[in-house]
């Protein structure tokens, strides 16, 4: 039905209503003096006969509105007439509207908030066609779940499955694109032709890869991603066919790739074929070899994950049989796409989602209350309306609509705030949270917010409702001109309100407690080295040019003794990776070789001589290296304590040697390095994240293509970062500076999300008590208010003020207590779902709990003790004079 | 005092099927038709009627035109439907068969259990 023509029904429906009414009071009237006719002929006088009449009729109104009610077209009207009803009553009361539209706006402004940024992470989908039913593949063994691929593997896994309609395995890369203009450094994404089928992207211009650009001795091609195509060409579409260097080889571009592509792929500048790597990376000798590939793969129709997960099961152990060497114990993991982008924020966001539903509830729990207490002041006014014929559930109507209008203006006023607080959301969030450029208020969050104030309208409304309700008219209507007294049931029902506020707020305070208590302990927390002070930057050596150990060594040399001579420098080196460290296994001299597939495992990383002392690490025993450590010399490295804990617990290690590559071959000896010195364990992924025993050695004995740049400074960072990059390009002007920024930023990345919820927990739970706050004070309030006279009277009789205080303080103080009791048992139960995401304090921390308990124990003696002075002040002759 | 109200609801509807059965009727002259045929034995609460009325011509169980009354005035008469004349029929049927019943079972000896 069209909008004009539902209107148009409408309106049929309230003419031939305002004719059914007037036909009613005819037909009734009729009625009436029909009978009076006869009373009178029977000889009943006039008057007398009236009024006999009236009463065997009984109530005339009530009569025409079940005669009204008999009509289906009565709802919408009557809807309409409860909302114009309803509005002018909260318009009457300014300050109740006022209190109630701002508790809701700001509830449902924040779950609006929190959702919108839920639906963007973890519920919109992917933006391909049926993406889910995109699974993303990684190896797994027991030291590294979530391994990269072996690109020998990928292949074999491609041809055996039956599974999958395509798969397409890919890698990230920095490279540096030189020949037009400045060199320089762009992202790089491998990917082989599976790339287009498996997530049904196709190029906007050009044409994709395809299977012959996979083979090896192909020419070499490249896609552009959408963004730098517009941001270097110009969006130029006679790009097709031209020449790009890339890291000093010549590639043909044969396409663009639209920017509708999920997380990093979306901020990709180009896409090249992975199997140009295939003599590195793939065929039988490299089976061992993961060099950072993953896949992605499309779901044949009609199977479902766990037939893929059983049937990659099947071919991993089969791989394990034939390639004991390499593949050892290991397995596929098989993830639906979205749920392996999301993993790590899902936790969080649950919390999030939690903390802000109970601020909800609160919020909820205050309106149940004050529309408890205006529904006794209101007493009367009910019974009169019941008296004058409106049924009992015309009452509730009315009320419920009453409260869904005050949701409804509080929900779109919390819609308004929660475009607000999801910005500050998003803008705090750290870098690194996938898909936080997707929220946006879409239709969804539009359609949650009117959902969510709807429910919250009825929730809070229904009880209070019910309540009202229940009044009994010939009581209200006898009782003299005080307002009506409550029953004991409604007083019942406010004291359990106020507990359950009292109890829920205490969860949030206590989640809030330990979250932020874990922040405080991860912010103080011994990493291992020291970021203050520390700039770094990373390069990336083109490898066509830089061919060969000798070149990239001397590029090293170079460019750290260039940096050095930059006034200010306090240590200077090269690291490389520059947090963290490539995943080797490795073997001690003198002991048995590990099982096969069992290979302890080591992050290790290359360092130039004073990387170290720059990054702050500290040394514990023995040595750092030295310019004497090269090419030409024996072979050391330098192990971290927990590698000694793990390997040398019982003998000193300096002197051992350790070598990384364990089985080189039969009749070969492995490269023997000499253990020379101990570090503290760095804790490279945060403080908070597991990290593994690590390993380091000379990048003069290791030279490797790429590395990062850790300069000690002293002095302002602006001027020293561009005498840095001068200095870099005086070495070689082809190779760029990257990401140039302080090794603190880096680190406080990781802490990031921590700190940001932290942030919203805490201020959920401070909402959440104010909220709490507002709901004692107004019970209280309310309390004293009610019995003033018998205040009066205990006073009149002898009571001492000091009395009345603890008479009213006490009541406060027992109610709260009862709901403080009630949280406790659920935060002790509660708290047990987010001990993963804490930090050095136990899930049931006893003095969060004794720290919260107190807290709020004041927070509600503060609000009982405002209206108690008010009580305590009563004068006896007022409050008896009051009646 | 809710379970004996709806009892007497549904007796109502009956009744007034019944009434109006026997010739059209205004509202008025239904209330007089029940009492004289109960012969004033049924009390009926006048404003109850009409509610009533209402909802069997909703229904579609009567219907409603407007004519002039016995005094030269405007009234409103109700007349049977057809499916009016069904529904009273089964009504009157179940009613019949459930005092029947009802009457058994309080008829009933000690002797005859």
């Amino acid at each position: 039905m069209t909008l004009w023509a539902r209107f148009c029904s409408w309106l049929g429906a309230a003419l031939r209503r305002s004719r059914m009414e007037s036909e009613m009071d005819a037909e009734l009237r009729f009625h009436m003096e029909g009978y009076v006719e006869d009373l009178v002929r029977s000889g009943v006088p006039g008057h007398e006969a009236l009024r006999r009449a009236r009463l065997e009729f009984g109530g005339m109104e009530r009569t025409k509105e079940e005669c009204r009610e008999t009509r289906g077209l009565n709802l919408v009207e009557g809807l309409i007439r409860d909302l114009r009803y309803s509005i002018r009553m909260l318009a009457k009361n300014p300050g109740f509207t006022a209190v109630a539209v701002l508790t809701l706006a700001l509830a449902i402004g924040a779950n609006t908030a929190i959702f919108s940024v839920v639906d963007a992470i973890l519920l919109r989908p992917l933006p391909y066609p049926q993406a889910s039913r995109l699974v993303f593949l990684s190896e797994y063994s027991e030291q590294v779940p979530g391994m990269s691929i072996a690109m020998a593997n990928f292949n074999d896994w491609r041809s055996e499955n039956h599974v999958f309609e395509s798969m397409v395995a890919y890698q990230s890369d920095n490279v540096v694109l030189a020949g037009r203009g400045e060199a320089e450094r762009v992202r790089l994404r491998r990917i082989t032709a599976g790339f287009s089928p498996t997530l049904r992207v196709k190029p906007i211009l050009g044409r994709t890869l395809m299977p012959e650009d996979d083979k090896v001795g192909a020419e070499r091609v490249v896609l552009l991603g959408e963004g730098f195509w517009e941001r270097r060409f110009g969006r130029d579409p006679s790009i097709i066919g031209q020449q790009l260097t890339i890291d000093s080889e010549p590639y043909t571009v044969i396409g663009v790739f639209p920017s509708r592509l999920h997380g990093s792929l979306r901020t990709t500048d180009l896409f090249t074929s992975l199997w140009r790597l295939e003599n590195e990376l793939g065929g039988e000798k490299n089976r061992g070899n993961h060099p950072g590939i993953y896949a992605y793969a499309r779901l044949k129709p009609g199977v479902n994950l766990e037939q893929a997960r059983g049937e990659m099961k099947g071919i991993a152990q089969h791989l394990d049989e034939m390639h004991p060497d390499s593949n050892g114990n290991q397995s596929i993991t098989v993830q639906p796409l979205l749920e392996a982008i999301v993993e790590d924020v899902r936790a969080p966001l649950l919390v999030l989602i939690a903390a802000v539903g109970f601020v909800l509830l609160i919020a909820c729990a205050n309106l149940a209350n004050l529309l408890l207490a205006r529904a006794t002041q209101r007493y009367r006014e009910l019974a009169v309306r019941m008296a004058l014929g409106a049924s009992r559930g015309r009452l509730v109507r009315q009320m419920l609509t009453e409260s869904v209008v005050l949701a409804l203006a509080g929900g779109t006023l919390g819609l308004l705030l929660a475009v607000w607080i999801s910005a500050a959301v998003v803008h705090g969030m750290p870098t690194g949270v996938p898909r936080l450029d997707e929220v946006s208020p879409d239709r969804w969050v539009l359609i949650f917010s009117l959902a969510i104030s709807l429910a919250t309208g009825i929730f809070f409304g229904i009880f209070p409702a019910l309540q009202a309700s229940r009044t009994n008219v010939q009581d209200a209507l006898k009782e003299s001109g005080r307002t009506g007294s409550p029953g004991s049931s409604r007083r019942r029902m406010r004291d359990a309100l106020v507990a359950a506020e009292a109890a829920i707020s205490l969860i949030l305070l206590v989640g809030a407690g330990l979250m932020a208590q874990s922040l405080f302990r991860v912010l103080h927390a011994d990493s291992g080295f020291n970021p203050s002070h520390v700039l770094t930057a990373r390069f990336s050596l083109p490898d066509v040019r830089y061919k060969g150990d000798d070149k990239s060594r001397n590029f090293v040399e170079e460019l750290v003794s260039r940096i050095q001579a930059i006034p200010g420098v306090e240590a200077a080196g090269v690291k490389n990776p520059l947090l963290g460290g490539w995943q080797t296994s490795y073997a001690i001299e003198g002991r048995p070789l590990p099982v096969r597939g069992q290979h302890a495992t080591t992050d290790f990383s290359r360092v130039s001589p004073d990387a170290m002392r720059a990054m702050g690490m500290r040394l514990i025993r023995g040595r750092f290296f030295d310019s004497h450590d090269n090419a030409q010399t024996q072979r050391v490295c330098i192990i971290d304590e927990t590698l000694v804990k793990q390997d040398f617990l019982h003998e000193d290690s300096l002197g051992k040697r350790i070598a990384t590559d364990v089985h080189p071959g039969p009749g070969v000896q492995p490269a023997w390095m000499t253990v020379v010195g101990i570090v503290a364990h760095v804790k490279n992924y945060g403080v908070d994240q597991p990290s593994r025993v690590e390993m380091y050695v000379p990048i003069a004995q290791r030279p490797g293509g790429s590395g990062a740049l850790l300069i000690r400074f002293t002095g302002d960072i602006g001027t020293f970062a561009s005498s840095a990059r001068s200095a870099v390009r005086s070495v070689d002007p082809d190779v760029p500076l990257f990401e140039m920024r302080p090794l603190e930023d880096i680190v406080n990345e990781n802490t990031a999300s921590r700190r940001l919820s932290v942030m919203l927990t805490s201020a959920f739970a401070i909402l959440a008590v104010v909220l709490a706050g507002m709901g004692f004070y107004g019970v209280m309030a309310y309390l004293v208010n009610q019995r003033t006279q018998e205040i009066g009277i205990r006073l009149a009789l002898g009571g001492t003020r000091g009395d009345i205080l603890r008479l009213v303080v006490e009541k406060g103080l027992r109610l709260t207590a009862t709901g403080i009791a009630i949280g406790l048992a659920g935060a002790a139960v509660l708290m047990h779902f987010i001990s993963n995401l804490l930090y050095g304090v136990k899930a049931t921390d006893p003095i969060t709990f004794i720290a919260v308990t107190i807290f709020l124990s004041l927070v509600a003696l503060a609000a009982c003790y405002i209206p108690a002075r008010r009580a305590a002040r009563v004068d006896p002759m007022i409050a008896l004079r009051y009646e | 005092m809710d379970k004996q109200l709806d009892l007497l609801q549904g007796t109502l509807d009956m009744l007034i099927l019944k009434a109006v059965s026997l010739g059209p009727l205004h509202g008025y002259g239904v209330l007089l038709r029940i009492q004289q045929i109960s012969k004033d034995r049924l009390e009926i609460q006048q404003g109850s009627l009409y509610p009533a009325l209402y909802r069997l011509e909703y229904q579609g169980w009567i219907t409603s035109e407007w004519g002039e009354s016995e005094n030269k005035r405007k009234a409103k008469y109700y007349r049977l439907t057809a499916a009016g004349k069904r529904r009273f029929q089964a009504e009157a049927e179940k009613w019949n068969r459930m005092a029947d019943v009802i009457a058994g079972i309080l008829g009933t000896k000690p002797e005859e259990v």
